[in-house]
This record gives C-alpha cells, sequence and structure tokens, in this order.
C-alpha cells in the first residue's frame, strides 16, 4: 500500500494554533501591565514623570521636574514590585507546565510534590523564630521557606527511590510527605499567637515587601532556572509519547526526569522565599496556553512563562489597588472563573 | 560469517525477575542486512530479549550487543542514532502533524538550542518517502487509521538514521492488506537498503512468509533459529504452542489443540 496520493480531508488536517497572535498580545498585554504597575497602587503616578525617572536613573537621561517621592516610589517600591511579579508568574507558570508533563496529570502544580507545605512550615518556623536575620536579602521567612520548599522535593524523589519512574507513586509520596508537613504547619499555627496573622499573610502571598537585593537574587535564578527548563522541551515532548518510546529516541529518561523536577523545584522555592505561596497561577497558567497552543511542550514551556509572568503582574496590581489585598486570593478569584470559560469554550478538545 | 558483520547480538543472555528467569542462556547472532523475526507464545521473553538488545533492559547475566560494544555501555542518543525502535504500543498525545512527529525522530540528532537544520529536514522528507507517506505530511496524527499510524511511527524510527530497525509487533490490530503493505515495507528496506530489520510476530504465517530467518524463544530458551522450514516444523509448533498446525500452500490452516 502506499499512500502518496491520500489527499487529506479538511477535518483531519492538523489545525492551526493561533501562536503568533497570540504571543503577541501577551508580550503587548505584559508590557502594558508592567507599565501599569508603576503607575497605580495607593499613590497614582503621572505617566511622563514615570517615564523621565526610568529614563533618568536607568538610561542615564537628565532629570526633570517631577517630585523627589515620584522617583523613589517608582524606584524603590513599584519597580522591584512589578519586576519581582514578572519573574515569580513566570517560574510558577513554567515549573506548573512542567510537572502537568512529567506527571501526565491535569491537577499537578509547581507545588504538588510538597513544595507549599515545606514552604510554609519553613516560613512558619522562621515566623515564630526568636530571631532576626538577613541572607542576600531574604529574611529567616523567605531562606527557611526556599529551603523548606527544596528539603520537601528532595524528600519526595528521595523516598519515591526507585519508584520515581511511576507517576503514581511520586503523586502519592508527595501527598503524603506534604500531608505531614502540613500538619508541623497546622501545630506551628495553633502554637504561633499573634504571629498567626503573618503566617497567613505568607499563605496567601504578596509583593508588598519585595526589595531590590532580593529580585537582584531571584531574577537571574528564575531566568536562568526558566530557560534550562525550555531548552529540554524536546526530551519533555519525546517522554509524553512515552517511557520506553522516549528511551528510543536517544532520551535518558530517568536524567531528564530529575533534572527537570530539580529545575522546577528551584524557580518555585525562589519564588515562594520572595512572594509567599501563590496558587492558581502554576496550575491554571499552563491550562490555558495548551488550550490556546496545543499540548507540544516547546510551545507550552515558553508560553507557559510569559503568560505567568503578565498574569502574576496583573493580579498584583489587582490586589494593591483596593489597598494590598493578598494576591493569592486575587489570582484564585480571577484566574479560576476566566479558566472556566476558556476550558467550556474548547469543549473537550482538550487533552493534556 | 566474521564477526565485524554482526549487527545485533545476544551472549549468554539471561534475565531474572525476583526468582523468576525470564531468558536463560540466549545466543543470537543477527548479521547487518538481516531480516530476523522473533516468535514464541506470550510469556517466551520475545519483548524483554528486544528491551536487552535495545538497550531498555539490563541482562542480569551474558551481553547485549550492538556490533562489538554492549548496548548498556552507549550512551543513549549515541544508540538512538544507530538503532531506532518502533514501539508495539506508543502514545501519540499530540494534536501534530505527520511531519511533525516524523521529526521527532531527529531528536538525537538535535542541538537543545537549535531547530532543525536543512539536513534533519532532508532526513525527515527522505524517511516519509521511503515509507510512502509524503501525501499525509499534514495530517493530524490522531486522526490515522491504525495502518497509517504504523507507518508513520516507522517513518519517525527511519528519521533516526541509524542503519537497524526493531519492531515489537508492528502488524497487530492490523488487516490483512496493512499487514503485507508492512511486511513489504521491512523487505524492501532490508533487501535494497541493506537495513538490518528485527521484528517480534504473533502471527506465524505472516512470518513464515515474509522473513528469510526465524527464531523461536519458548519459555525464556532460544529453542529453535534458521530458515521458517526449519523452525515451524508441526511437531515444534505442537510442542511449543500446543496446537496441531499445518502450513498449506505457505499459509497457515490451525486447528484447536
Amino acid at each position: 500500500m502506499t499512500a502518496q496520493h491520500v489527499a487529506a480531508a479538511p477535518a483531519t488536517r492538523r489545525p492551526r494554533r493561533p501562536i503568533r497572535p497570540f504571543v503577541s498580545v501577551v508580550v503587548i498585554g505584559l508590557c502594558l501591565l508592567l507599565v501599569a504597575g508603576l503607575l497605580l497602587g495607593t499613590v497614582s503616578l503621572p505617566l511622563f514623570d514615570t517615564i523621565g525617572v526610568l529614563g533618568h536613573r536607568l538610561l542615564g537621561l537628565p532629570a526633570g521636574t517631577w517630585a523627589a517621592s515620584t522617583e523613589t516610589i517608582v524606584m524603590e517600591l513599584r519597580l522591584p514590585r512589578v519586576l519581582g511579579a514578572m519573574v515569580v508568574g513566570a517560574g510558577l507558570g513554567i515549573s506548573g507546565a512542567v510537572l502537568q508533563g512529567l506527571l501526565r496529570n491535569p491537577l499537578a502544580d509547581p507545588y504538588v510534590l510538597g513544595t507549599a507545605s515545606g514552604a510554609a512550615l519553613g516560613a512558619a518556623v522562621g515566623i515564630l523564630l526568636p530571631v532576626q536575620a538577613l541572607l542576600l536579602g531574604f529574611g529567616i521567612t523567605g531562606v527557611l521557606a526556599f529551603l523548606g520548599a527544596l528539603a520537601a522535593v528532595a524528600l519526595v524523589v528521595r523516598l519515591a527511590g526507585a519508584g520515581t519512574d511511576s507517576r503514581a507513586s511520586v503523586l502519592l509520596v508527595g501527598y503524603a510527605v506534604g500531608s505531614v508537613l502540613a500538619a508541623g504547619l497546622a501545630l506551628a499555627m495553633y502554637l504561633s499567637g499573634d504571629d498567626l496573622r503573618r503566617i497567613v499573610a505568607f499563605l496567601l502571598g504578596s509583593f508588598a515587601d519585595v526589595t531590590w537585593s532580593q529580585v537582584a537574587i531571584a531574577l537571574p535564578v528564575i531566568v536562568a532556572g526558566t530557560l534550562l527548563i525550555v531548552s529540554r522541551a524536546r526530551s519533555l515532548d519525546a517522554m509524553l509519547l512515552g517511557d520506553d518510546a522516549a528511551a528510543h529516541l536517544g532520551i535518558d529518561v530517568r536524567r531528564e526526569r530529575r533534572i527537570l523536577l530539580a529545575l522546577s523545584a528551584l524557580v518555585t522555592a525562589m519564588g515562594v522565599a520572595m512572594a509567599g505561596l501563590i496558587g492558581f497561577v502554576g496550575l491554571v497558567v499552563p491550562h490555558v496556553v495548551r488550550l490556546v497552543a496545543g499540548p507540544s511542550a516547546r510551545s507550552v514551556l515558553p508560553l507557559s512563562a510569559l503568560v505567568g509572568a503578565a498574569f502574576m503582574v496583573g493580579a498584583d496590581l489587582i490586589a494593591r489597588i483596593p489597598g494590598e489585598l493578598p494576591v493569592g486570593i486575587v489570582t484564585a478569584l480571577v484566574g479560576v472563573p476566566v479558566f472556566l470559560v476558556l476550558l467550556r469554550r474548547a469543549r473537550g478538545a482538550y487533552e493534556l | 560469517m566474521s564477526s565485524d558483520l554482526v549487527a545485533l547480538a545476544a551472549r549468554g543472555l539471561g534475565v531474572r525477575f525476583g526468582d523468576r528467569w525470564v531468558l536463560q542462556d540466549v545466543d543470537l547472532a543477527i548479521r547487518a542486512g538481516e531480516r530476523v523475526c522473533l516468535i514464541g507464545p506470550n510469556g517466551a521473553g520475545k519483548s524483554t530479549l528486544i528491551r536487552c538488545l535495545t538497550g531498555i533492559q539490563a541482562p542480569t547475566t551474558g551481553q547485549a550487543l550492538l556490533g562489538s560494544e554492549e548496548v548498556g555501555s552507549i550512551d543513549r542518543s549515541a544508540l538512538a542514532r544507530r538503532l531506532a525502535v518502533v514501539p508495539g504500543q506508543a502514545r501519540l498525545p499530540f494534536a501534530m502533524s505527520v511531519e511533525e512527529m516524523v521529526a521527532l525522530g531527529r531528536t538525537p540528532w538535535l542541538h537543545p538550542w537549535r531547530g532543525e537544520s536543512a539536513a534533519d529536514r532532508a532526513a525527515v522528507n527522505a524517511a516519509m518517502r521511503r515509507v510512502g507517506i509524503e501525501g499525509m505530511r499534514d495530517r493530524d496524527v490522531r486522526t490515522l487509521s491504525l495502518g497509517e499510524r504504523q507507518l508513520v511511527l516507522i517513518a519517525t524510527a527511519l528519521g533516526q538514521g541509524g542503519r537497524i530497525l526493531v519492531l515489537d509487533e508492528p502488524t497487530v490490530h492490523l488487516d490483512l492488506r496493512h499487514q503485507v503493505a508492512v511486511m513489504e515495507l521491512l523487505a524492501r528496506l532490508s533487501d535494497e537498503e541493506g537495513l538490518t530489520v528485527l521484528a517480534v510476530l504473533h502471527d506465524l504465517a505472516l512470518a513464515r512468509e515474509s522473513f528469510p530467518r526465524l527464531v523461536l524463544l519458548d519459555g525464556g530458551r532460544l529453542v529453535a533459529d534458521g530458515a521458517p522450514g526449519v523452525v515451524l516444523t508441526p511437531e515444534r509448533v505442537r510442542s511449543v504452542y500446543g496446537v496441531d498446525a499445518r502450513f498449506v500452500h505457505g499459509a497457515a490452516a490451525m486447528a484447536g489443540a
């Protein structure tokens, strides 16, 4: 049989995906949101003064006639804040995409392997400790949250052991470890007294306290982690065909899986250290991307980072307009309805 | 037969799962350009042997060899450039085109940051042409029939650019016409291009018709190896499969045990 002259009926052709217009819209949206993030807040700043401040401080243009407070607000408060939101959103978006792909589970998110409870327990311990210390611009809460998140993932991977090959056992071990750590967190909260409010604030996430020194660490780490993950997109695509099929295509499945888990844990932990636990972004963003761009990791990974960044900057903006709501509440309130609408529109044409 | 012409070999190969030996003392040498079919009842160890020879499963004893090198010692992507496997079951989860699927075969050749080169695209086109699926290049892989899908998987394997092709039950679930098409394709690849072909088949009649050499496994041991007429004697089919078989004009007519 030769299929040389098989004419492809339109219905069986590969759907053409509107990736380019989508990327343009997201990039333009991200830029507008970044600008809006500098202008809006408890105090609204004039557009031209803000641009002038940026030109003066970043490009060395001559200073203008703006108020000194404008310069302080733009440079010391809002710029690190929007940059922080951007990289944390990008990191959560891409690590959600990685974990959903690796575990082939649509409910996976960056926190699924115990990261969330590990970070939360670390942060709670940091809050309760009567010690104040600063490491690379991060308070002890952030440092312990970072370490807690990484330790939880390391523990899950170690306990799953040889079972790392089985998605179910990784998920179950992740759930088990997460539950134990969550019990520790509950105990810490029970014993916390007046500090309870600070623990809850961490659990809901915020970019209000982001500083330049934190951005100086988190931005390069998250950008580098994101690029390294994107460079392994082909491995992830091959693994979606099945582990043996991927191995036959030359992928060292076990090694790639560990590298991808480690990178996504690092990127997530960095974000958690800076902004606390922000839910739904890592869960919802990769799904939205897949609905538009299809399931190939080569588009899903970079686009999840991009959409995550834009979404988080937007969510942070919404969070601060009524006067500092926790951003995790906004991501859930805004993100989930949007997601449900998209899912409904896709009408079952969706697959992981 | 000089040993440098051996493409794929098992030497004293055994595999134990727990305390059960699924393969024992298998000695097999497949010469470059040969077309060999692995047959045997369910549980005979065919898939395990294939998994050893393609580097997925490490043998408990003995060696699996690619040329003169031990398969397990070869880097995965170097192995994938020399030997391609058409899996029995492959998930095709993407809405991707046939061309994109075949291009996945270039994975072991690609640099993580660079796209596909002109040479990669040429290899993809050549693979589709050799299998005769150029007309389907824009089809969504999920809309393919099982027969078309098998051809696409074979093209993907050819795109890997190796000289050895291993197929795990390439005709399962295919109708007669597509079974014959796949067998003719494999014959052409080995006779005209000199590819080494090793396939697992369940259909004894098809194996007998399409392969000059059969290797019969039973209970983890290699029990016969040679031309179809030598391997598939009625006595052996009865003792291995527990059925009475008659091959009429090269086709099998089977009666229940």
